[in-house]
């Protein structure tokens, strides 16, 4: 067997070598050469040397071709060893690929001639690596089609499993999409199912993979030949059968062979059942029906299943948004997806709700003055290493094909111009840090209390923006025939989501209240609360009552988006001095909030007119008014904030002058600075030109409008997709996973959808599926949490949009989503770009988002590109640049150390003293809720209950009767007594 | 020598703010705003804990005895904690039981930093050398026999032990 295979694999790889003829120059040599051999009787390669003639590429190809031809016989393959000991004499120059490949194939002639004749085996894995390695490189001298034979080739003599089995096989399934060959990708597909499936014997953690695989493997079978079909199904078919995980697969592959051939138990189950394809391109009147209730699609959906139930999922003990995505990362959706009433059927709805509130009202805060800051700083950042990979690497192919795996780039080590670009990111990531670990405090005591005061049923006339892109997760369809009954259809689901969402509050607020307020080595959620509830209270003095927690967190929640922005430092000054800045001016920020005129509450709080046009409020130097500028003018004011925000990120470093600062060293020549100053003008000029090319507003304005759409659950779907030529539409059909857990039967749930498309989009979807042959689709919902595509009807519009490679199909979650979508004055084009960013990004985009912006993979790249670099060099000269170097090395390990917890609970307390103008209080509160009550733990759970109930403060409800047992000392830390009770202190 | 540290209210409090540092919950990333997915763990331990506070400071302050009621209070709620049967009921014990065993372990450092380090008798000065503390305390399987074994030693208010002291230096002739 190893001689059949040795020998094939030493054919294909002259295959390979034949497409590189000799050349007119190289003719004259090859001719000098064998003339000499022939006449000396000397070898080719000895002649060459004694005449001293440098063999090309192409002539090392030709006499390899040579030797070839006689490889059957034993003298010949006897030669490849004596050619491999000689080649590393005998380089050749010019065309370095094919130089390579002529290397790899020696080698590779030489370990089948060996495998051929002696013990050692074709199929070892040194053998089939420099048989991949002889495919890979034929590929990239233009011969795909050599490549995959000499894949295959290997592929043949592999064993069932092992590393560098699998990566022939992926070879083999990349180059053959590339070349559109299915039955190809069909072969190698099985191949590294199977590989796979094998591997999991001895790691087990690889499972889901080898399921995933073997599904692959049966998906492309329908696109396969049937003689290619059937030894396909031959190769899967023990596998399958011999692994219990993979036997439910067993029923699709099944379906390829003979009834006669077909497992009876498998019969039991779907009869003679034919398995549709993927795609049907004459589709019958009833092919919905069809699809729908077809054995096959029970069984599909159970596929979908067992391949979930396969996933590890990571035990969690928080939800949460990260600052740079604002997307909810949430356990139960992240593979289910809210659709029609599924959401109010949740069995956790309660918690779920709550929870969501919690999260949404992050998101939305960071849709405000802080995104705008934290955006402009992400900006910043990606031009910054942007600059650093196209310094690096000169070829911009390789920084498109590097940037998106490593994302982050270093300069060559020792190169001092790279100082200044390592700085400048230290820089940004630290100010982003910074400015999130200031504003967590405000953040989360106004997240806690959205979810545990503002109870949508104390307002009876208007709805906070957080339970209106909740209440939309339930999508309404009404039933009713006239318009009349349909909005009393929609407001009686409103009414009874709302009272849903104030049970969830009675149920589980007061519970989670107590466990957030409990928590002390997190995020400071004690302290956060007490500064929301002092504004709050400070509101309450002015307009002489109390307020409710819905009209308080609608305030507070406009306040921290749209009044925020003198809360923002200059975000060009040094992260030393921002900070403390930024501290500064939140807390002078909060102090502003908290003394608003009573008019200008009580015109806020006024309910609007039912029939009213609605109204616009705005912030200006820390005032609220009902905005009198027209929208043109608004968007004015917005574009130059947006400008100024970017160029004070951009201007980190660039705008202090970067020779002070090392001249201040005194380690840096005047030659040196001169050079360096050279380097920053350089930087300023291509930040500059940035700007003349208003790419990166662009992007911003992007990024900004992107995060405003806002996914929220995402599952993976089997799809079929049913075609004809005699209809207008086509019908894409799925199955969405819907819960987790539904509260009636405590199993995931799911709905069966189907879709009209257009016949371009069908086809369009059609060949990105020969593209792929995956089976299934990916479905994510969008809340546009700031109606850029309009209102969906009463409220946010809500979208389904359903990706597949680079296929895309968005659409309203409801009717009246879908006729907003239609009539949305974004293009299509733009819509769509701004959905894919968001819930479908490409490859660069993701790297940018996931090893960027978040900035621990900058900083540990920079310690290590500092830590690799010993002297210093600019542009070929030695420079000195210790005590800058020092200065960076100190700076990343002072960020990496650094305890953000730690700090984000330092800063909580040094807000609350600021705002408190009380630094005793302050710091009794500092270390939590459980400190401050150490030595009357039989007060707390008193003060818990009037801490949340008082927040809440549902008009008529008694005070709790229990508060006269609580301690003078905590009263007079936390507590202010009016006419209408006890309350939180006020700002001041 | 005989010696006794008396456990103080500020030893009390500072082995108390130790041992909540102990948490059902895994600490939350902090690169990230988040919100606990499930609270009913947290907060059943912080009731019991609560009253397992109470206890301990009536021990401390009032004897035993004061603390009986309580105790009683908390194996009330354990056992209603238990017969929720949830996944997550042993976890609270079980916190609620490491932090009685470093409250305690915590309590007897604090009193022991209290102890003196060295005592001169004419010109000589002896540093400690070894401690031996004569009560033992067991933290069982069960929270109420753990709470009531830890409150017996609190309510004593004091810790007896025997020390060593040796010779560390010689004062220099004049």
């Amino acid at each position: 067997m190893d001689a059949v295979h040795a020998d094939l694999c030493a054919l294909m790889i002259g295959h390979a070598l034949g497409e590189f003829p000799t050349q007119a120059d190289d003719d004259a040599l090859l001719t000098r050469i064998t003339s000499e051999a022939r006449s000396s009787g000397k070898h080719f390669l000895v002649a060459a040397s004694e005449l001293g003639i440098r063999c090309t590429p192409r002539i090392w190809a030709s006499f390899l071709l040579f030797l070839l031809k006689d490889w059957e016989d034993s003298k010949t393959r006897e030669q490849m060893s004596l050619v491999a000991q000689v080649r590393p004499f005998q380089t050749s120059e010019g065309e370095p690929l094919l130089n390579e490949l002529i290397d790899r194939s020696i080698a590779a002639l030489r370990q089948l001639a060996t495998a051929r004749d002696g013990p050692q085996s074709v199929a070892s894995a040194e053998t089939l690596q420099t048989l991949l390695d002889c495919a890979r490189l034929s590929e990239r001298c233009g011969v795909p089609d050599q490549a995959y034979d000499i894949a295959a080739a290997a592929l043949d003599a592999a064993p069932d499993r092992g590393e560098v089995v699998e990566s022939l096989a992926r070879f083999g399934i990349e180059n053959a999409f590339r070349a559109n060959r299915l039955h190809q990708v069909a072969v190698c597909r099985a191949k590294l199912a199977t590989a796979v499936a094998e591997a999991v014997l001895e790691e087990p953690s690889r499972r889901l993979e080898a399921f995933e695989l073997t599904e692959l493997a049966i998906e492309t079978l329908t696109m396969a030949p049937a003689t290619i079909r059937h030894s396909v199904v031959a190769l899967l078919l023990p596998t399958v059968e011999s692994h219990e995980y993979l036997r439910p697969l067993g029923i699709q592959l099944g379906a390829y062979l003979p009834l006669k051939d077909r497992n009876p138990k498998y019969q039991e189950l779907i009869g003679n059942d034919v398995w549709p394809p993927r795609i049907t391109l004459e589709r019958s009147d009833d092919w919905e029906y069809s699809v729908a209730t077809r054995p096959s699609t029970a069984w599909e959906r159970g596929i979908d299943s067992l391949r979930m139930a396969l996933e590890p999922l990571p035990s969690e003990d928080s939800a949460h948004v990260d600052w740079t995505s604002w997307t909810i990362r949430h356990p139960a959706y992240r593979r289910a997806v809210p659709q029609n009433q599924s959401f109010l059927r949740e069995a956790d709805f309660d918690n779920q709700l709550l929870v969501l509130t919690h999260e949404l009202t992050h998101v939305y805060s960071y849709i405000g003055a802080l995104g705008l800051a934290l955006t402009a700083l992400r900006i910043a950042l990606f031009e910054n290493e942007l600059t650093v990979w196209s310094n690096a690497v000169k070829d911009s192919t390789e920084v498109e094909r590097r940037m998106p795996v490593e994302g982050i780039a270093n300069p060559e080590p020792g190169n001092a111009v790279g100082l200044l670009r390592a700085e400048i990111r230290l820089e940004l990531i630290e100010k982003a840090t910074l400015l999130q670990d200031v504003w967590l405090t405000w953040l989360e005591g106004l997240a806690l209390f959205s979810e545990c005061a503002a109870d949508p049923q104390l307002d009876p006339d208007g709805i906070s923006p957080v339970t209106e892109a909740l209440r939309g997760l339930v999508d309404v369809f009404p039933k009713s025939e006239t318009m009349e009954a349909a909005f009393d259809e929609i407001e009686q689901l409103y009414a009874e989501f709302e009272r849903r969402a104030h049970a969830a509050m009675e149920s589980r607020a007061p519970i989670r209240f107590s466990a957030h307020m409990r928590l002390a080595n997190s995020a400071p959620y004690f302290q956060g609360y007490l500064a929301v509830r002092s504004v709050i209270s400070s509101w309450e003095r002015t307009v002489g009552r109390p307020l409710t927690g819905t009209e308080a967190f609608g305030l507070l929640l406009h306040a921290t988006r749209y009044g925020s922005g003198d809360a923002i430092p200059d975000l060009s000054i040094g992260a030393d001095d921002f900070g403390a800045q930024a501290l500064e001016r939140h807390s002078a920020w909060i102090r502003s909030v908290a003394s608003l005129p009573r008019q200008e509450i009580e015109d806020y709080l006024l309910p609007p007119e039912k029939s009213g046009s609605g109204r616009m409020f705005s912030w200006e130097n820390g005032h609220l008014s009902r905005s009198q500028h027209s929208e043109e003018a608004r968007t004015e004011r917005e574009v130059a904030a947006r400008k100024r925000l970017l160029h004070e990120a951009f201007d980190t470093l660039v705008e202090e002058g970067f020779p002070a600062s090392s001249s201040q060293d005194g380690d840096a020549s005047e030659w040196a600075a001169s050079t360096l100053n050279g380097v920053l003008r350089d930087a300023r000029a291509a930040d500059e030109s940035v700007f003349g090319q208003d790419r990166a507003l662009r992007w911003f304005n992007s990024l900004l409008d992107a995060g405003t759409l806002m996914p929220i659950g995402q599952a993976s779907a089997r799809f079929h997709l049913g075609v004809s030529s005699s209809k207008p539409t086509a019908s894409l059909a799925f199955h969405l996973r819907t819960t987790e857990k539904l509260a009636r039967t405590g199993e995931p749930s799911g709905n069966f959808l189907i879709i009209p498309l257009t016949t371009e989009s069908a086809e369009a979807l059609q060949a990105e599926y020969r593209k792929r042959l995956v089976p299934h689709l990916l479905v994510t919902r969008c809340i546009d949490l700031t109606a850029i595509i309009g209102l969906g009807g009463p409220g946010a519009c809500h979208l389904l949009v359903i990706t597949y490679g680079d296929w895309i199909h968005v659409r309203g979650a409801t009717a009246a989503a879908e006729i907003a979508l239609q009539n949305t004055q974004h293009g299509t084009e733009t819509l769509e770009s701004l959905i894919r960013l968001r819930a479908a990004p490409n490859p660069l985009q993701l790297a940018e988002r996931t090893l960027i912006a978040p900035g621990q993979l900058a900083l540990s790249r920079t310690a290590e590109w500092l830590g690799q670099s010993e002297g210093w060099n600019m542009a070929g000269e030695p420079i000195i640049v210790d005590a800058w170097v020092s200065r960076l090395r100190a700076k990343c390990g002072n960020m990496a150390q650094t305890d953000r917890g730690l700090r984000q609970r330092e800063l909580a307390h040094r807000l609350l003293a600021a705002i408190w103008s009380d630094p005793m209080a302050a710091e009794a509160v500092s270390a939590g809720f459980e400190s401050l009550t150490q030595s009357t733990p039989n007060e707390r759970k008193t003060l818990l209950r009037w801490l949340y109930e008082s927040g809440r403060h549902v008009p008529g409800s008694a005070s709790d009767p229990q508060w006269g047992t609580v301690s003078a000392r905590t009263r007079a830390i936390l507590a202010e007594e009016r006419s209408y009770g006890w309350t939180v202190r006020p700002v001041g | 020598m005989q010696l006794i540290a008396v456990l103080t209210e500020q030893n009390h409090y500072a082995a108390l703010e130790r041992a909540r540092q102990i948490s059902v919950t895994k600490s939350l990333p902090t690169d990230r705003a988040n919100a606990l997915l499930s609270a009913d763990a947290s907060q059943w331990l912080g009731e019991i804990w609560d009253h397992v506070e109470i206890a301990l400071d009536r021990a401390l302050k009032r004897g035993m005895e004061a603390a009986r009621p309580v105790l009683e209070q908390v194996g009330e709620l354990v056992d209603k904690v238990v017969a929720l049967g949830a996944a997550w009921v042993d976890d609270v014990l079980t916190t609620v039981r490491e932090r009685l065993a470093l409250y305690q372990r915590e309590a007897i450092q604090q009193a022991l930093n209290g102890v003196q380090q060295s005592v001169s008798i004419g010109e000589r000065t002896f540093e400690i050398d070894r401690v031996v503390v004569a009560q033992s305390v067991k933290v069982s399987a069960s929270v109420k026999a753990s709470l009531t074994e830890v409150c017996e030693f609190v309510g004593e208010g004091q810790i007896e032990m025997s020390a060593e002291y040796a010779v560390s230096r010689v004062p220099d002739r004049p």
